[in-house]
């Protein structure tokens, strides 16, 4: 086997053994660790079954996308196949918000996983052609997935007649190059016709007008590693782990100041003080939590440590993703950083945003180092909130959101700032 | 006008017919040229063009687009340092100090001799072993400057 470029040993722990089986362990696991454990075994079961009936199952099983809309994975499919074929399969492997590395380990560690749940929804799409788009901070991933695509076909499990089926597939696999957005479908799909990175308006959506303008499905790497849990296993008996209303599992890459930084495999309802006391060993010298950042995203309190994980308007959704800040960080210095994440990563195609999220960041920074006026302050807040509204993509929808929340949160930590403000002359 | 060797070539020709449509290649190509020459350079640029047989702007402009491709001075290796949220959470600057006082550069400075270069970059996913960089395609935690120098020492 080849020698892959240098990956820091991410600590991996599950409950549940079922997306971290292997994955746990910081090595690459081979086809044959993979056939092994019963591995592409989901996949002949599903080549003996009508597409229509695994799209019914991916239904049934309630599973819900891990990329952080957590849009039903059935009803997506359902909406793809709906029109007229070629259609292709995209899996969306550009993980790249803050604090979020949790499908890195799922490529480098057990890239068979990912792939028989390619081939699986490919086939239950109508998809001859997939690919899989990793960010261009991933190169070890990019190479393993191209060795473990090539004992895969060595096997006869991608090319020609897959087992025997009938059905062809090729996977292909895509560099990004240090581009956010590109995380956004249509952004995505733009960048794999060898373009920039420029979101779409939508509608249309990718199940109608994608790849080259033909219907396409993209998942994420999580959510394509589910596929075989749930054909294997079947829809019903999948539907029993963790709660009825947001079944199977959810990895949880937590990072901050925790003792044990890493990724966790854990039922979806599982609440943010579980995951940072009971499993990631608590905070670094027992401080108290100040705030939990999900991501870039959400902000939540010290008193909101009991939010369960789960896609309601009431849990921490998202990916997955939880930033530990203690009683020793300052939020109004991380909403800078955040600040300043969005600005480097508008990608520049609409007005409201790329001047937007700049003024913020810049409007902030000011603020910050008690340089501001009152003008300022008004600035950043019409800013803030006039980014959302106006804004092509989910990029600029979000660029204000976890600084708002945490003027609500956390008022003191603001206070001081508007004290601080110099009158206008 | 300088010319691609044949080697670096023919690896392009490989990614332009590796995927359905050759103008799929261009990012496969553009980090390609830039592991090759350390940046991308005008004349590497015309090349990509002609072998994914696409307008000589499209490339220049899909360039301009990625943060990682550099139109800059050339240099070896490139060490990219995690400035985004949980980097800086767990003291990204200290990272940044200890390669100032090894190899005397701050962000977006090069080293006299052409061996590193040094940019600051938005989260690269490995934030549970963060303070985080890369050197070129490998990912380290930083856990002291002597340990960062031996590190740096395999990059010649």
């Amino acid at each position: 086997m080849r020698s892959y470029p240098v990956i820091p040993e991410i600590y991996a722990e599950t409950t549940l053994n079922l997306l971290l089986k292997r994955a746990k362990k910081p090595k690459v696991h081979s086809i044959e660790e993979y056939l092994r454990d019963g591995g592409y075994q989901a996949l002949e079961k599903a080549l003996n079954m009508d597409p229509m009936e695994i799209i019914e199952w991916v239904d049934k099983s309630q599973l819900r996308g891990r990329g952080g809309a957590g849009f039903p994975t059935g009803r997506k499919w359902k909406f793809a196949v709906q029109n007229p074929a070629p259609r292709y399969l995209i899996c969306n492997a550009d993980e790249s918000e803050p604090g979020t590395f949790k499908d890195r380990i799922l490529i480098e560690r057990d890239p068979h996983l990912l792939i028989e749940g390619m081939i699986i929804s490919a086939y239950a799409i109508g998809a001859n052609q997939a690919f899989i788009y990793i960010r261009g901070e991933y190169p070890a991933g990019y190479y393993i997935l191209r060795d473990a695509i090539e004992e895969a076909k060595k096997k006869g499990f991608l090319g020609k007649n897959i087992l025997g089926s009938g059905f062809d597939l090729d996977i292909y696999v895509a560099r990004g190059a240090g581009a956010y957005i590109c995380g956004e479908e249509s952004a995505l799909i733009e960048s794999l016709e060898g373009k920039r990175g420029f979101p779409r308006i939508k509608p249309p959506f990718p199940v109608q007008y994608g790849l080259f303008g033909r219907p396409t499905v993209v998942n994420n790497v999580e959510t394509l590693c589910n596929i075989p849990i749930i054909v294997g296993m079947g829809w019903e008996e999948y539907r029993y782990i963790g709660p009825s209303d947001y079944p199977g599992p959810k990895l949880f890459p937590i990072s901050g100041k925790v003792k044990k930084p890493g990724v966790y495999e854990l039922p979806m309802n599982t609440t943010l003080r579980e995951v940072i006391f009971k499993y990631a060993g608590g905070t670094i010298g027992n401080k108290k939590v100040k705030a939990v950042f999900s991501g870039a995203l959400d902000c939540f309190s010290a008193d909101e440590l009991d939010t369960p994980m789960d896609y309601s308007p009431f849990g921490f959704g998202g990916t997955g993703t939880v930033i530990v800040l203690t009683e020793e960080d300052y939020v109004v210095q991380a909403c800078l950083w955040v600040a300043e994440f969005y600005a480097h990563e508008s990608c520049g195609q609409c007005t409201p945003c790329r001047v937007g999220t700049h003024e913020q960041a810049i409007l902030l920074e000011r603020i910050l180092h008690h340089q501001a006026n009152e003008k300022d302050w008004e600035g950043f807040n019409f800013v803030n909130s006039h980014i959302q509204p106006t804004s092509i993509c989910g990029l600029g929808a979000v660029a204000g959101r976890l600084i708002k929340q945490t003027m609500q949160k956390f008022p003191e930590e603001w206070e001081k700032y508007k004290k601080s403000l110099q009158v206008n002359v | 006008m300088a010319m691609l060797s044949e080697e670096l070539l023919k690896k392009l020709k490989e990614h332009a017919e590796y995927f359905p449509r050759k103008e799929q290649a261009i990012l496969l190509c553009l980090h390609e040229v830039q592991d090759h020459y350390g940046h991308i350079p005008t004349f590497a640029i015309e090349e990509v063009a002609k072998v994914l047989e696409v307008p000589l702007n499209h490339v220049e402009n899909v360039v301009s687009f990625y943060d990682m491709f550099d139109r800059g001075e050339p240099a070896r290796h490139r060490i990219r340092v995690c400035v985004s949220v949980v980097c800086n959470l767990m003291n990204s600057q200290k990272v940044l100090k200890a390669i100032k006082e090894l190899l005397g550069i701050s962000l977006g400075e090069t080293t006299k001799d052409g061996r590193f270069k040094l940019i600051g970059v938005q989260c690269i996913g490995a934030c549970s072993e963060a303070p985080c960089f890369m050197i070129d395609n490998d990912t380290y935690k930083f856990e002291s400057k002597e340990k960062l120098n031996e590190v740096l020492s395999r990059y010649t």
